[in-house]
């Protein structure tokens, strides 16, 4: 009895090793289902909190226009 | 329909059940330990509870959800064209945290296959807290193509996200999968045997598969 519990637990091992290294916790897309979640919604204020200096450098610069004489 | 889950070093009794309307207030119970207020996929996996109840809900009003594994083969026998809802809840009675380890959100097709919508673990495993409870996502994945097996359907399908690719292609086996997985054919043999290995055998009387546990919790 003792051999085919070490079995079971062998095998569920193996898998749960596997989930340990793949599993990210759940399975679905948030997109899809329409959705933000937690973590999302993190990513999307850390865009918003862009430094100024950073979206500058990436928005096309207005040079002044030349005096008129 | 049981499995088996691995509590620490021991494996552990867990039952796949239709979601009613009494297992929801037990959904609503997934919370936060204050300490894990940060970690991403545990406070998902709270977000998925209560997308599962809100969605669950929703249906019900309209009338297309099955609460009873007879009522799916009903529905694969009459080869309906209807799309119908259900949840899948992982119950554990023995468990601590909560009677519910994991859900599985999913959707009869018009064409009678299963789609998986969302699948989720209860915070606590999601952020591997100690007593560790693994192996309930593979549980839930396996005991649906049992169930869909059992069922007369051929076809467990659903869509993969950048985060989720990775599990599925161990999962299935298939280095090469992309934004899509089928379960059919072999691998939903291979699924199907997987879950055996995972399961407890009813007329087991050695007492290495006990029947699992009632919840201790009330709704």
């Amino acid at each position: 009895m003792k051999d085919s519990e070490a079995a079971l637990v062998k095998r569920l091992e193996k898998i749960a090793d596997m989930e340990d290294k793949y599993f990210p916790g759940y399975l679905g897309n948030p997109t899809a289902l329409g959705i933000i979640l937690p973590s999302m919604r993190r990513k999307i204020a850390a865009r918003r909190r862009k430094p100024a200096a950073r979206r500058r450098a990436s928005s096309p610069r207005r040079t002044p226009a030349p005096a008129a004489r | 329909m049981h499995f088996r889950v691995l509590e620490g070093k021991e494996s552990r009794p867990a039952e796949l059940i239709f979601g009613r309307e009494s297992d929801l207030s037990l959904l609503r119970e997934w919370r936060l330990p204050p300490k894990l207020r940060r970690h991403e996929p545990a406070r998902d996996a709270v977000a998925f509870a209560r997308l599962a109840t809100k969605r669950w809900r929703y249906h019900r009003r309209t009338g297309r959800i099955i609460t009873r594994a007879a009522e799916l083969r009903d529905a694969a026998a009459r080869q309906t064209s209807e799309e119908l809802t259900f949840l899948l809840l992982a119950r554990a009675g023995w468990s601590t945290r909560s009677p519910i380890l994991g859900l599985a959100h999913c959707r009869r097709t018009w064409c009678g296959h299963i789609f998986v919508d969302f699948l989720s673990v209860h915070p606590s495993i999601a952020a591997q807290q100690e007593p560790r409870i693994r192996a309930v996502g593979t549980g839930i994945l396996c005991a649906l193509c049992e169930l869909a097996g059992q069922s007369g359907i051929p076809t467990v399908w659903g869509e993969t996200t950048s985060t989720s690719v990775s599990f599925y292609r161990k999962a299935l086996n298939n280095p090469a999968l992309l934004d899509c997985f089928i379960i059919s054919g072999a691998v939903f043999d291979q699924c199907r045997r997987r879950f055996r290995e995972m399961e407890i055998l009813p007329d087991d009387s050695s007492g290495l598969n006990p029947p699992a546990e009632q919840p201790t919790f009330t709704p």
